[in-house]
């Protein structure tokens, strides 16, 4: 932040950063995943394309508004891949207890937290300049909230995995 | 209309999204149950039709060694009585004739009608049906012990145990083939078997003084031998439900085989 306010860029720049971090991360997290599922290169390929998007929109967006679309590309990105790890679930299931699965939990958190706030994120300068409706942020803080949640519990099943 | 306002739109689509999310979260865990469960039939499906296979391949071979074991006792036993008997008869008409030679020839007999004899009851143990398990295995033993090859002892706390014909059949079976063992690949000169029942399952303790494997190894046994035995007592105990256990030292100076077998078939 100091190193933005030097530069006097804003803070809305770190958001730009943390999604692509973030995108970067879960395409990571989900090619392991997600290693035997058709098509999944293509899917890869396409993340990158998403990342140079992000990086434009970072870069080319007037800094004094938010631009919420590399949150919405993101979460419309994750949200496919979540939807991919069911149907991969679903066609090929393993026989055992897909409740004491750290993948599951995680998958089950970005789903939740990705699928839900699609709206809100795509709505979201528009409850800035409205100025009304605020209290919209508090569900979406919720959904971050059962994200992590979800999250602690797939780290808690990895654990016990581990020592198992 | 009740939902005026597009904020309240947003909250009501995040709702439904959360709710469709939720549901399909639900549904894939319920899925997964469902495949477990059904998997678990499968096995366990498979299992009960191997085992039903295994105790027809079983009921065929025991039915193969009754008609064998009944023919050599009926048939062969007493043609052989007969030729004896006939050379008997020769010996007492015919004194000047070579008697050394008759006389082996008889020896030879005698001992060839009492093979006949012993391989048959060993076929098809009659006194199993007659007279039941502890009868037959007194009886087994009893030929064990006249070969003076190894001594055995036995010990019932109960006196008639209750089993089907079936069951019985295969216990006798199993402990024939673990005497038989200890005498041959153990070199066993002393075996005690003890049977007792505890609450609904059958206790036999098997100790002898001979060389015995671990549990380990008659698990390695059973995957990479090509020996029958093993595989035949195996086999058996599974259609008993049953189990074996072996002691883990090899270095005992006693070693102890135990069965355990529920007296109630499991099917």
């Amino acid at each position: 932040m100091l190193i933005l306010s030097g530069v006097k860029i804003n803070n809305i720049f770190l958001i730009y950063l943390l999604t692509g971090f973030e995108l970067i991360f879960l395409i990571k997290y989900f090619s392991n995943l997600l290693e035997n599922v058709r098509w999944i290169g293509s899917w890869k390929s396409l993340a990158i394309l998403f990342l140079l998007l992000i990086s434009t929109f970072a870069i080319k967006h007037p800094q004094a508004y938010i631009n919420p679309n590399p949150q919405i590309i993101e979460g419309l990105y994750i949200t496919f891949l979540c939807l991919l790890f069911f149907n991969k679930e679903l066609k090929h299931p393993k026989y055992t207890n897909i409740l004491i699965e750290p993948s599951f939990w995680f998958v089950v958190g970005f789903l939740f937290y990705y699928g839900c706030s699609l709206l809100i994120l795509l709505s979201t300068n528009y409850f800035f300049e409205a100025e009304k409706f605020i209290y919209v942020w508090n569900i979406h803080n919720l959904l971050y909230l059962i994200k992590n949640i979800f999250l602690i519990v797939g780290l808690i099943c990895l654990s016990r995995l581990q020592k198992s | 209309m009740f939902i005026s306002s597009p904020e309240k739109l947003i909250f009501l689509g995040t709702l439904l999204l959360c709710l469709f999310i939720g549901g399909l979260i639900v549904f894939v865990v319920i899925h997964r149950k469902r495949i477990i469960l059904l998997e678990k039939d499968k096995i366990n499906f498979e299992r009960v039709f191997q085992l039903y296979l295994s105790e027809a391949v079983i009921n065929s071979q025991e039915n193969e060694r009754k008609s064998i074991g009944n023919e050599l006792h009926d048939e062969v036993g007493p043609l052989l009585t007969a030729v004896q008997l006939g050379l008997r008869s020769y010996l007492n008409r015919e004194p000047n004739c070579n008697h050394s030679e008759i006389k082996s020839a008889i020896n030879n007999l005698d001992l060839a009608i009492n093979q006949v004899r012993n391989i048959s009851h060993i076929l098809h143990p009659a006194a199993l049906e007659n007279f039941g398990l502890n009868h037959a295995i007194e009886d087994f033993c009893n030929l064990i012990n006249n070969t003076s090859a190894c001594k055995i002892s036995l010990g019932f706390d109960d006196y008639q145990i209750d089993l089907d014909p079936f069951r019985m059949l295969m216990l006798y079976r199993i402990l024939q083939e673990l005497v038989i063992n200890a005498i041959k690949h153990g070199n066993a000169k002393s075996i005690h078997i003890n049977i007792k029942t505890e609450n609904d399952l059958l206790i036999v303790n098997i100790l002898h003084n001979g060389i015995c494997f671990t549990m380990q190894e008659y698990l390695d046994l059973l995957k990479n031998s090509d020996g029958l035995g093993l595989k035949n007592i195996q086999h058996r105990l599974n259609i008993l439900n049953g189990n074996i256990a072996y002691a883990d030292n090899r270095n005992l100076a006693n070693q102890i085989i135990e069965l355990r077998i529920p007296l109630a078939s499991n099917f």
